[in-house]
């Protein structure tokens, strides 16, 4: 059974239809990547899940719950969790309390010495314990995205949405965040990952859903994608099939 | 709740607003009566700007607080007079209507983005006013005219005194609010409500909680400023028309730095006997001098806005910060040096 399923769901601001009728389908455990041109609906789709708006229309159901028009924080407390294209920390607090204030109002409810040891654990795991009683503001790029991942995990989030976790990454720093998020996906939890670059998640994914105004264009394994004609051709372009 | 405009641990800061609350007091009880009624409305306007800042820190801008004020100097006299309270307990009493208020127009207000909490609190003085001076509820409030109250029954040495032990107490609500659970979310709410959502925070709760502590502080502000000060209440006090009992804990915790309860402590001590002076200096020029000296506050908001931002408080607190780590960096290039000159 799916853990989270999107049917139908549409969504419009004004005269633009963002979203128009997106099925998505996540199974536990899986890593799925979604891409897409800019203004295919990636980013309305994360967050019309995560509750930031209601859809038009559509259902949203999450682990056998209908959450469609579920309050945000009600959502991450049953284990949905994000991250955001330009990371968004909490400026007035600390690394570690960053992470701590997700474990506190999480999945679960903990005090803040248990939330405080937890988040010292999860800095350690994504690499940035050093930095833990500095403030956001003094954070690298790549830094940056690691406390995000340490706060979806501090939420013992069930299934984290990375939107565009590789933005303004390269080289060391790229591989960096992508071994953090392999790790994380290999002990068990449920990632969908946006991007607007395929080769990101080519290697990572194993499944890929292209998205292309406001629909699903197409789905399937890396290499079926990668070779659908529909795809090729409005997305990727003529070169990609040559190679 | 900025906790970056931190210095020493929380027992230090404590027990330096401590002395400082006991050295006004004692200051002022030397020098006479005349400062000990000012150092009183210290205590008063410090309980009032913490109430204020507390909300601006929860990314609310209330432009509307003596509402909550109002509500308590009100609540006060009529708890003291109609129903018989012992003025003690009705100082006690009373600011639970504030609470009331608070949590009622918190539970809008959390609902509003941005401005529009300013706009609905600043909306809600003129009603405020208007229940006051109603002939319905004359009976109680006495109209226009305003309430006389009954002495406090304590010995006026112990007012002073008694207000600020009250004042820490509010000092001491606030900073558990901060150091404890609560103060994380409250922290994540300011900085970032959407972000704050996705970590599991439900901000609309803790928004409308947040009014109620407020709402309560204020009230208490306004029963203390009424029971230890002026013995009277105006339907003035309410902010509407003349809105400058809204506008003072603004002025004092922006200038002092909102941004911790020390700043706002700051703010009030310098700015509430120099409001005083502006005020009395100007009435000998002028019959509107109270609203000469919110000119003079607001041009020096102004000015030292563009020079520190997070109030004056902020301003030393980096300047403080920032010489340690500078001290530290060269703690640090001095052990390296050591290491290479040792190989």
């Amino acid at each position: 059974m799916s853990m989270l399923e999107v049917s139908g769901v549409v969504k419009r601001f004004g005269g633009l239809t963002a979203l128009n009728g997106v099925e998505l389908s996540v199974r536990g455990g899986e890593l799925v990547g979604i891409i897409g041109p800019n203004g295919a609906g990636k980013t309305t789709l994360v967050n019309v899940v995560m509750g930031v708006y209601y859809p038009d229309s559509g259902r949203i159901t999450f682990d056998g719950h209908d959450i469609t028009r579920m309050p945000p924080h009600r959502r991450a407390k049953m284990g949905l969790s994000r991250t955001y294209q330009v990371p968004r920390p909490f400026n007035d607090l600390k690394v570690i309390d960053n992470v701590a204030v997700a474990a506190m109002y999480g999945s679960k409810d903990l005090p803040v010495g248990e939330a405080r040891e937890i988040a010292e654990d999860l800095l350690r795991r994504v690499r940035l314990a050093e930095r833990a009683e500095d403030y956001p503001e003094s954070l690298s790029v790549v830094e940056l995205r690691k406390l995000e991942l340490a706060r979806a995990l501090a939420q013992e989030a069930k299934l984290v949405f990375l939107d565009e976790v590789s933005a303004g990454l390269v080289g060391e720093d790229l591989r960096e965040v992508l071994s953090v998020v392999r790790e994380l996906h290999e002990g068990g939890m449920t990632i969908v990952m946006i991007e607007h670059v395929m080769k990101v998640i080519f290697n990572l994914a194993e499944r890929i859903v292209v998205m292309m105004n406001g629909q699903k264009l197409a789905e399937g394994t890396p290499s079926e994608v990668s070779s659908d004609a529909r795809v090729v051709e409005s997305y990727l372009g003529r070169r990609w099939s040559e190679v | 709740m900025s906790m970056k405009l931190d210095l020493g641990s929380t027992f230090i800061r404590a027990i330096a607003v401590a002395v400082v609350l006991a050295i006004v007091a004692a200051a002022s009880t030397i020098m006479g009566t005349y400062p000990t009624l000012i150092a009183i409305t210290i205590m008063v306007f410090f309980v009032y700007s913490l109430s204020w800042s507390l909300l601006a820190n929860t990314g609310m801008v209330s432009l509307g607080q003596a509402l909550f004020f109002a509500l308590g100097a009100y609540a006060y006299g009529i708890f003291a007079i109609s129903y018989g309270m012992n003025p003690i307990a009705a100082l006690f009493v009373g600011p639970v209507m504030g609470a009331l208020a608070g949590l009622a127009v918190g539970f809008i207000s959390a609902r509003l983005r941005d401005w529009y909490v300013g706009i609905f609190t600043f909306a809600l003085t003129p009603a405020g006013y208007a229940l006051a001076v109603s002939s319905q509820l004359q009976p109680w409030t006495a109209g226009a005219v305003g309430l006389a109250t009954p002495r406090f029954p304590l010995g006026s040495s112990l007012w002073l005194p008694f207000a600020t032990v009250l004042a820490f107490a509010a000092y001491l609500v606030i900073m558990i609010i901060k150091k404890r659970r609560i103060g994380y979310a409250l922290s994540a709410i300011n900085n970032d409500e959407t972000a704050a959502g996705t970590v599991g925070i439900n901000a609309r709760l803790y928004k409308t909680i947040v009014f109620g502590i407020s709402g309560y502080m204020a009230a208490l502000a306004g029963a203390m400023f009424v029971a230890l000060y002026t013995s009277y209440i105006a339907p003035d006090y309410f902010g509407y028309p003349d809105i400058s009992y809204s506008v003072w804990p603004i002025f004092y915790s922006m200038i002092g730095g909102m941004g911790s309860p020390e700043g706002v402590l700051l703010g009030t001590v310098l700015l509430d006997p120099l409001e005083t002076a502006i005020r009395s200096w100007l009435s000998g020029i002028s019959v509107v001098g109270g609203n000469l000296a919110l000119v003079i506050f607001g041009l020096l908001l102004v000015v030292v806005l563009l020079k520190a931002p997070k109030g004056i408080y902020g301003y030393v607190a980096k300047y403080v910060e920032s010489r340690k780590a500078r001290a530290r960096r060269a703690a640090e290039a001095g052990t390296k040096a050591e290491v290479s000159t040792g190989q």
